[in-house]
């Protein structure tokens, strides 16, 4: 099945499919940031795969200087019982990923998640808001630069 | 467990259910009664005056078992756990609940108001579900930066004089969860009176701490309230120091 989906990967997005690697039976797919919303309407509608379950969508922080930030997408088929990753990374002074909420509905909260933590930017995300974090607040605490105990004075506490 | 069982009624929109092995321990209960225990106590009776009389007891005696039922079914329904039935078997009676209590503070308030172990032993009976009634606060559990907020205003709500305790590692000094999204110690934006060791207290730890405040009230002390209101007015001395 993993070879079958990297073939039928190749095939149709030919050399945008930047690398791939298999650990214990499942496919990891890296992609550019630019086609990852085709790559997964590809994956989602195609007739022999149906990825149709978006499972979990997150934030990496690699804290390089290049490619600081990436997302992680988890698919899973219903019709197949078979998992795939796909990753795509992006540069720290433009933290821009076209949204897939209109291939996942679900993807929705998971990006204001990612947002929220990490600050990256879903591009035409219907509703891209802070998720867990105050509104006012204004740093992403998943950061590795972000300190664990927070910035001091950056949360509202009532006064005593 | 009941399949074999009679439906009897409904009372409070709670189905009462008998089961057939009720019937074993009704006659064994109205028997020893009648042929045992009040020919024994009442020897110049008759025979039927015995049978009569032991049924009536038991009778009695099951009814205030499925009194005793219902008041754990009202308990739970108060806390928005629905009853099933109540069901009157060999080994007494028993409320079906349909699920566990959804908080772990409603499943230990509970327990904390019941036998084991008795709050109203030591003075402190009554659960008021609104901080406008309310003396004491009770934080249980950790508090986040967002949550501290609503803390506050639950405590500005109740009227003067009023007390804190804070219960618990998480409440009185973060615990475990170091990090950016919690308040390292509710002290930071309320005056506690009380710290409750432990992670999580035990029941016997809290009741300590009831009758330490108790003390403290006594001693006329509150972290929150101005002094002048506890206990005594300006005004108006009691004559006989108030017992809290």
């Amino acid at each position: 099945m993993n070879v079958r989906t990297l073939e039928k990967l190749n095939k149709q997005f030919g050399s945008s499919v930047l690398e791939s690697s298999e650990f214990r039976g499942e496919l990891t797919v890296v992609v550019p940031a630019d086609k990852i919303v085709e790559v997964c309407r590809f994956l989602k509608e195609d007739p022999d795969l149906r990825f149709d379950l978006l499972a979990d969508l997150f934030g990496l922080d690699m804290y390089t200087p290049v490619k600081r930030f990436g997302v992680v997408y988890n698919l899973y088929s219903l019709k197949n019982h078979h998992r795939i990753r796909i990753k795509t990374f992006v540069e720290e002074n433009h933290p821009h990923v076209q949204t897939v909420t209109g291939v996942w509905s679900t993807a929705n909260w998971h990006e204001r998640e990612t947002f929220d933590m990490f600050g990256i930017i879903f591009d035409g995300h219907p509703d891209l808001r802070r998720i867990y974090m105050p509104d006012e607040f204004e740093h992403h605490p998943l950061r590795k630069d972000f300190p664990l105990m927070g910035i001091p004075g950056s949360l509202y506490l009532p006064k005593k | 467990m009941f399949r074999g069982s009679i439906k009897l009624g409904t009372i409070l929109g709670i189905t009462i259910r008998l089961d057939y092995s009720w019937f074993i321990i009704f006659f064994l209960i109205t028997w020893s009664l009648s042929a045992h225990r009040l020919p024994a106590l009442y020897p110049d009776w008759t025979p039927a005056t015995y049978w009569i009389l032991g049924i009536i007891t038991s009778i009695l005696f099951f009814t205030s078992v499925l009194i005793h039922e219902m008041a754990h079914s009202l308990v739970a329904r108060r806390h928005g756990i629905p009853i099933n039935n109540i069901t009157l078997f060999i080994f007494g009676g028993a409320a079906q609940i349909t699920q566990e209590p959804k908080q772990a503070k409603d499943e230990f308030m509970m327990a904390f108001a019941g036998p084991r172990f008795d709050s109203s032993r030591f003075g402190s009976e009554v659960f008021r579900f609104s901080p406008r009634q309310a003396d004491v606060m009770i934080v249980a559990g950790t508090t986040t930066y967002k949550m501290a907020r609503v803390v506050r205003k639950i405590y500005d709500q109740m009227p003067d004089p009023k007390w804190v305790i804070a219960m618990g590692a998480c409440t009185s000094s973060g615990g475990m969860y170091r990090t950016y999204s919690v308040v390292q110690g509710i002290d930071q934006f309320l005056p506690v009176d009380l710290y409750v060791a432990g992670c999580p207290p035990r029941p016997d730890n809290l009741l300590h701490a009831l009758m330490t405040l108790q003390q403290k009230i006594q001693r006329r002390e509150s972290k929150g309230s101005t002094l002048g209101l506890v206990g005594e007015f300006p005004h108006h001395k009691p004559k006989s120091p108030i017992v809290a």
